[in-house]
């Protein structure tokens, strides 16, 4: 990776309506960065009015946040310079400018039809007996670990109807997905699908989902995880944190370089496998099976020919 | 942000239909971007366009599982691409390649209230298990892909008016639907439905909940007028017959860019209407204006404003930042042109009110008004 595409930390400043300002650092493929240039480049359309998007920017290192409307977004300063598009010739240095870079993930909001969705949930619910302890595979061995990984799968996905509704219809996705995550569109081996159910006190530690010295692993491209619960969602924590590329850096520093994506219903989000990432805590007050958050969760393998 | 949207490969037979396209679009003074979609292997060598911003787009003529040859697969397939990959936002126009503007669409859509052309002579039964979304008995097969099947569908048509963040929602849904329909729906003769990505459209949006308000927005060339009345935009997804039932224009037969005679009537007046534009066209390419047909209707077009300085008249059309100066006899044909007579009628009656021969004022009359009509400041009926 050059120093044109290395990910970097830009100093952001976002004035609103109203003439405030905020400040903060943004790695540069952060997707929230991202989205103020979307935001940006819609700006203001009253034909029909437009409710807006809902905006949130890390201030002091993470310990505060500031929180307003798209449609109030004014303008974005960056330094150094942050392009739409790279131009050519460009000097890489501290200075120089950067391209904005895609985001770390893809995210697809109503994934399955309403129906599809809550009968996944009744299926998932009917079967609760069949859920297992999860594992974890390391020195190339499945094992349980519950000081690592604490939830419960259900892995006789496999033989339902529901693995190949996921596969048929991730696969119509997949062009974008790959595109979005700079990899390049492939055939994929489509025998990895779980079910997950994770209730109070579960987790599920920093790791990531391929390993080149697992045979198991190594050519898993693109994980996903696709959200389902009861609504209004009956547990709250439970955000995949997701690191930027470069895990050398210290993970909670100024929260700069970690996204966080809370569980929305119906909704799926897709990453390149080998990124760092983790399950914070899920609180669920009452304990209940029913209340639980549920995940399909897969990997998308490259097919071998 | 509002987006006329169609979806072509980059075959001649989709140049000649694009470039009528967007030659309507912008003499219509519609407003936003002009998106056309090109469902391409060769991205680097994409077609060009005057207006119209051409997007590649991946090529889908094949279903990659059951190779069922249906180049149709391109339109959801470059949407889904186009929604997910540019993150448009606002209302989308969907139209077909083979659709031309009468007159600008003003409306625009929130996302969750679709509209879309009522599709005349077309419609369902009450759905249930054994009748799904309404569709009758031969469709029984989606019992065995959809969660729901007892869904009402909305009996409409392209052209449509559907929020981005509608068609990100159905999108993958309409492709994969697209493709089951293909698959297992056989016609009385055993023939696959070659409009079985609309019968996906209307079942995926069944299966989401999104409910269009059909609405008069595209008027087929074989359809009375009734049947869409006043429809913006002109569907020549069918032959345009003339009286006697023969084709006087065929997009399957035609060739671009040749001018298509207007000597018999068509059944019906957005065959005509749709003549008449493909001519302009022609015109406008080659850089000659024809005279307006005897029998055709001169009306003033919306949105054109008159000034008067002194015995002149100016015309001015801002949409289009375009303006025209009329001399004492062009004044007097434009004063008649309310869309109630015939430009036979019009010299007709300027030849009594002037006493000048009748054939050499209608001749004058033939070339100012289509003059006016090939700058955009009139329309024919």
């Amino acid at each position: 990776m050059d120093n044109n595409n290395a990910i970097r930390n830009i100093e952001v400043e976002v004035t609103l309506k109203g003439g405030q300002i905020h400040a903060c650092i943004l790695p540069s493929n952060s997707p929230l960065l991202h989205e103020l240039y979307v935001a940006l480049a819609h700006g203001d359309r009253p034909d029909p009015p437009q409710p807006g998007i809902l905006l949130q920017l890390p201030l002091q290192g993470g310990t505060a946040a500031v929180s307003f409307l798209s449609t109030s977004l004014v303008s974005v300063t960056t330094k150094p310079a942050v392009l739409i598009k790279p131009q050519q010739g460009a000097a890489a240095g501290q200075g120089s400018p950067v391209a904005l870079k895609s985001p770390a993930y893809f995210r697809i909001d109503d994934f399955l039809t309403p129906d599809e969705n809550s009968q996944l949930l009744e299926y998932a619910l009917a079967n609760e007996e069949n859920f297992e302890g999860s594992s974890v595979i390391t020195d190339k061995q499945r094992r349980t670990d519950p000081q690592f990984r604490k939830s419960r799968v259900l892995f006789s996905i496999h033989k339902m109807k529901w693995r190949q509704v996921f596969i048929n219809r991730i696969k119509l996705h997949l062009p974008q997905i790959a595109s979005a995550l700079g990899e390049e569109n492939f055939q994929f081996d489509d025998n990895e699908v779980q079910l997950t159910a994770s209730n109070d006190g579960d987790f599920f530690k920093r790791h990531a989902d391929s390993d080149r010295n697992s045979a198991e692993v190594s050519g898993r491209i693109i994980t996903f995880v696709y959200y389902f619960h009861q609504t209004p969602k009956p547990y709250a924590g439970g955000d995949l944190l997701l690191y930027s590329e470069d895990a050398s850096r210290p993970a909670y520093d100024s929260g700069s370089n970690v996204i966080a994506i809370a569980p929305q219903n119906n909704c799926l989000v897709a990453f390149a496998s080998h990124l760092l990432h983790e399950v914070d805590m899920v609180r669920c007050p009452s304990a209940k099976f029913a209340d639980s958050r549920f995940t399909i969760n897969g990997w998308l393998r490259r097919e071998v020919s | 942000m509002f987006y006329t949207v169609f979806s072509t490969n980059d075959s001649p037979f989709m140049q000649w239909q694009s470039d009528l396209l967007e030659y309507s679009w912008k003499r219509a003074g519609q407003e936003g971007a002009l998106i056309r979609l090109v469902a391409t292997d060769d991205p680097q060598n994409l077609p060009t366009q005057k207006y119209a911003q051409c997007v590649a787009t991946r090529l889908w003529d094949t279903h990659p599982e059951t190779k069922d040859a249906y180049p149709v697969y391109n339109k959801p397939a470059s949407l889904l691409e186009w929604v997910f990959r540019d993150r448009p936002e606002g209302t989308v126009l969907l139209l077909d390649p083979d659709c031309v503007f009468r007159r600008a669409i003003e409306r625009r859509v929130a996302p969750g209230f679709p509209a879309s052309q009522a599709w005349a002579h077309f419609s369902t039964d009450n759905p249930d298990e054994d009748n799904p979304f309404g569709l009758g008995e031969r469709f029984a097969f989606l019992q065995d892909h959809c969660a729901r099947v007892d869904l009402r569908i909305d009996p409409v048509m392209i052209p449509t008016l559907i929020h981005t963040r509608d068609l990100r929602k159905i999108g993958a849904r309409w492709l994969e639907l697209t493709g089951i329909v293909r698959e297992n729906y056989r016609d009385g003769e055993g023939n696959r439905a070659w409009e079985s990505d609309m019968f996906a459209y209307l079942a995926a949006n069944a299966e989401y909940g999104l409910h269009h308000e059909p609405i008069s927005l595209g008027i087929c060339t074989n359809w009375e007028a009734e049947d869409a009345p006043d429809a913006p935009i002109i569907h020549y997804c069918n032959a345009v017959l003339n009286k006697d039932g023969n084709a006087l224009f065929d997009k399957h037969r035609y060739k671009p860019w040749t001018r298509v005679d207007t000597a018999n009537e068509s059944q019906h007046a957005s065959g005509s209407e749709l003549i008449a534009l493909l001519n302009a066209h022609i015109d406008n390419l080659l850089g000659v204006v024809s005279p307006a047909a005897l029998n055709s209707h001169p009306v003033w077009r919306d949105g054109v404003m008159e000034g008067r300085v002194h015995d002149d008249l100016l015309l001015e059309y801002p949409r289009e930042d375009k303006s025209l100066w009329l001399n004492h006899s062009g004044k007097a044909i434009w004063a008649l042109c309310d869309g109630s007579r015939t430009i036979g009628q019009i010299g007709s009656e300027l030849s009594a009110q002037f006493s000048v021969d009748r054939d050499s004022l209608t001749a004058q009359v033939q070339t100012t008004a289509g003059q006016l009509h090939a700058t955009g400041f009139l329309d024919m009926r």
